[in-house]
């Protein structure tokens, strides 16, 4: 998908520049977690405490993948859907985080809470994890190995493509794609 | 009586899951492609094409077409004419799906208590559904179905009165609401009538058809066509970024019920509808 190159850990300014609806390809380095590691970073936030995981502008990806094959760095490895995750946000932008990544609509006051901290929200192409697997170029746990895949793990992506959702401009891709394609009933 | 080895039961479930996981179906494939060329959106032609593109990667057998790969649900029916030797059914089934897992490394996706939530590490129980049938033969119908789309699924224990509109309005309503994130575009699994157990029982047998089979019976086959009609007049789009693809397939199956009532349930199935068929 031939896209806007963009670099991770991300620049601020690249980030103003975004527009909902457009292609990005990233590359760098980004951290994991979905359900249970939100869950207990949540925690540790809610106590003042240090999370695992440096999240100073960082790019947090919703995905469990599966197990690597022989020689590869990673499984299957497309996002998971990013809704679910709507009780950890506003800690996890509170702490710093720039942008996330997963499927999937966000609810309308989730929209408001990244519009109002000035984070983005990126959509991976749901169901495309073979794809989105060979995009990986290094993968490591950070944290909370014991729960499997869904661990948090800092990947290496390269090329990785995915399409902004959120921009800083007040833009939430999931209520105007559809509206734009709304059709009444016949 | 024919005899079948629990061997060649748990054989079958790992050559299934093997199959499902790894290859596209191609009556979805088909699905895909023609969606491709009549979906007005340009962002959502390019995702279609990217689900094109992973699966041609699933298929060379590395990494699995999803990382969801599921709850894995088994529809058995068993000839009655058939004995099964060596050991019990239900634990080849499962040991089939342990092996699987293992096998072809599919993601523990299983949480073994539903609030304590640790992991079974092997994507055990399989949940099983078992028919008794005429004749010889013992098909498997195995599916794997990722945590998102399953989410997106309901019951409405609707007044007969309602009808066939009301029956509409609930399953368009849902797709409105819980489409996008689903993983569209969607397979939509509607079950009417039945009981509080079947109607779900039936949505989710709904998606067992071949993609874009029509029902048998001829108004709800046209029930169906409207259906896939509106839901795609939504706007949601393929991944929800908004096009005229929301859906692939609606599939309808109705059952009797009780005077008094009319259940209706809806089975949303994503995309890569993982669904494989082995007969024994």
């Amino acid at each position: 998908m031939s896209g806007k190159w963009l670099q991770l850990p991300l620049d601020p300014k690249a980030v103003e520049e975004l527009a909902v609806g457009q292609w990005v390809n990233l590359s760098g380095p980004l951290i994991t977690a979905r359900d249970a590691a939100l869950k207990r970073i949540y925690n540790l936030l809610l106590e003042y405490k240090k999370p695992p995981v440096d999240l100073q502008n960082q790019l947090v990806y919703f995905v469990g993948p599966t197990p690597a094959a022989p020689g590869e760095q990673i499984g299957s490895a497309g996002p998971t859907t990013s809704r679910r995750m709507e009780p950890y946000l506003p800690s996890l932008l509170s702490a710093g985080v720039k942008a996330v990544m997963g499927k999937g609509p966000l609810s309308e006051g989730m929209v408001a809470e990244f519009h109002r901290r000035g984070a983005i929200y990126l959509a991976a192409a749901g169901g495309a994890g073979a794809y989105y697997g060979s995009k990986v170029r290094g993968a490591m746990v950070m944290a909370y190995e014991e729960l499997g895949p869904e661990a948090v793990y800092s990947l290496m992506v390269d090329n990785f493509p995915a399409v902004v959702a959120i921009d800083l401009k007040g833009g939430n891709l999931f209520e105007q794609g559809p509206k734009a394609y709304f059709r009444e009933q016949a | 009586m024919r005899e079948i080895t629990v061997e060649s039961v748990q054989k079958a479930v790992v050559t299934a899951l093997k199959e499902l996981h790894y290859q596209l179906r191609p009556d979805l494939r088909t699905r895909i492609q023609s969606a491709i060329e009549q979906e007005a959106s340009p962002l959502g032609r390019q995702s279609l094409e990217l689900l094109l593109d992973n699966a041609k990667m699933a298929s060379a057998g590395v990494q699995p077409l999803c990382q969801d790969t599921g709850l894995t649900t088994i529809f058995v029916e068993l000839g009655q004419e058939v004995q099964i030797t060596g050991g019990s059914l239900e634990a080849a089934l499962q040991e089939g799906v342990r092996q699987g897992s293992a096998e072809l490394r599919l993601r523990h996706s299983v949480a073994g208590h539903p609030l304590k939530r640790v992991n079974t590490g092997d994507n055990t129980p399989a949940f099983i559904h078992y028919e008794i049938v005429p004749g010889k033969g013992c098909k498997l119908r195995v599916l794997a179905k990722g945590g998102g789309s399953e989410n997106m699924s309901a019951l409405a224990m609707l007044l007969p009165s309602a009808g066939m509109e009301g029956v509409t309005d609930f399953v368009l309503n849902h797709v409105r609401l819980h489409g996008a994130m689903a993983c569209p575009p969607l397979i939509v699994g509607v079950g009417v009538g039945g009981s509080f157990e079947t109607a779900p029982l039936l949505a989710k047998k709904a998606l067992l058809r071949p993609v874009g089979q029509p029902s048998s019976d001829p108004e709800t086959a046209a029930w169906e066509d409207k259906l896939l009609g509106w839901i795609n007049r939504l706007g949601i789009g393929p991944q929800g970024w908004g096009g005229t693809t929301t859906a692939l397939a609606v599939a309808i199956e109705t059952a009797p019920c009780h005077i008094a009532s009319l259940p209706a349930a809806v089975n949303i199935e994503c995309h890569s509808h993982r669904m494989a068929e082995v007969m024994l």
